[in-house]
């Protein structure tokens, strides 16, 4: 498996090439899409695309964790706040002024400018390598070896994430009860 | 190219669009969506580096990133239904009451 040694077979750099693009793609239909339909469907395909290749670097656990979270209950949460809000109109543009559409874009230009730059010089990964080679996945299997790290090591952050879950699900019921009080008064 | 170069460059790419996407779109659902991508971007960081180091942690990091951004959206998108409710707008630039 290519990756952890700085080779990848050419299916894979082909696989990871057209999943790039594809998540690229996606990526610039959500912010060119001129209805707001079109973004939330620009982002699954990015979400998709990014899915298979989070599968292809052996994190399959998060590869189906993106698509349940993130293709499935996060689009399908977009587009029933865009049902609500009403899709069908155009998103609002044009009221952004030039000066600043170009200081934003000059600002992104620059960003992208300044990783690539650091990507370039880079000469390798420091850094101690872990235990979880291709042959302990192999052999042992990723859930498992996952699900170790996640409740032995990180039981704490894990607990905390549920707590946030919950305080996420009491929150999003607090502001659906303050709009039904809004709309009786 | 390094695989590992290519994937962060791809996702310095895809974290450019969806900065770009907040800084010049101006409908909130639309720059909540690229929020999404630039977390994307960096989960995609997270775990290309955890394959390339050979350690699990990256990969908590993701799995925490992906518990916030499912709480976000549930309050983010509550959030953006209500000015909705009150205001008829999605557009962040008719939501400018803090401005002086």
């Amino acid at each position: 498996m290519g990756i952890s040694h700085m080779t990848a077979t050419p299916l894979e750099t082909v696989l990871f090439i057209i999943f790039g693009a594809v998540a690229i793609a996606g990526a610039l239909s959500v912010i060119l899409a001129r209805q707001v339909v079109y973004s939330a469907l620009g982002m699954l395909v990015n979400f998709v695309a990014l899915a298979a290749m989070y599968i292809m670097l052996s994190a399959e656990f998060l590869g189906i964790a993106q698509l349940i979270v993130y293709a499935g209950a996060i689009v399908v949460l977009f587009l029933f706040a865009l049902m609500l809000v009403g899709g069908r109109r155009p998103a609002e543009q044009g009221r952004l002024s030039p000066g600043f559409a170009a200081a934003g874009g000059a600002l992104a230009v620059i960003f992208l400018a300044e990783i690539a730059y650091l990507v370039a010089r880079m000469t390798g990964v420091a850094g101690a390598r872990g235990t979880v080679t291709p042959e302990a996945i192999a052999q042992l299997g990723h859930i498992q070896l996952l699900g170790a790290t996640l409740l032995l090591d990180y039981i704490l952050p894990f607990e905390l994430a549920s707590v946030l879950l919950l305080v996420g699900i009491v929150g999003a019921v607090a502001l659906a009860r303050a709009r039904r009080r809004s709309q009786e008064e | 190219m390094d695989a590992i170069r290519y994937l962060l460059i791809l996702s310095a790419v895809l974290f450019t669009i969806g900065a770009a996407g907040v800084l010049l779109r101006r409908n909130a659902l639309v720059i909540f969506m690229c929020i999404e991508i630039m977390l994307n971007a960096v989960n995609l960081t997270f775990i290309a580096l955890s394959r390339q180091l050979q350690s699990l942690d990256g990969q908590i990091f993701v799995f925490m990133v992906m518990a916030v951004a499912a709480a976000e959206v549930a309050i983010g998108l509550g959030i953006i239904v209500s000015i909705f409710r009150h205001r008829a707008t999605t557009d962040v630039n008719d939501v400018s009451l803090l401005k002086g």
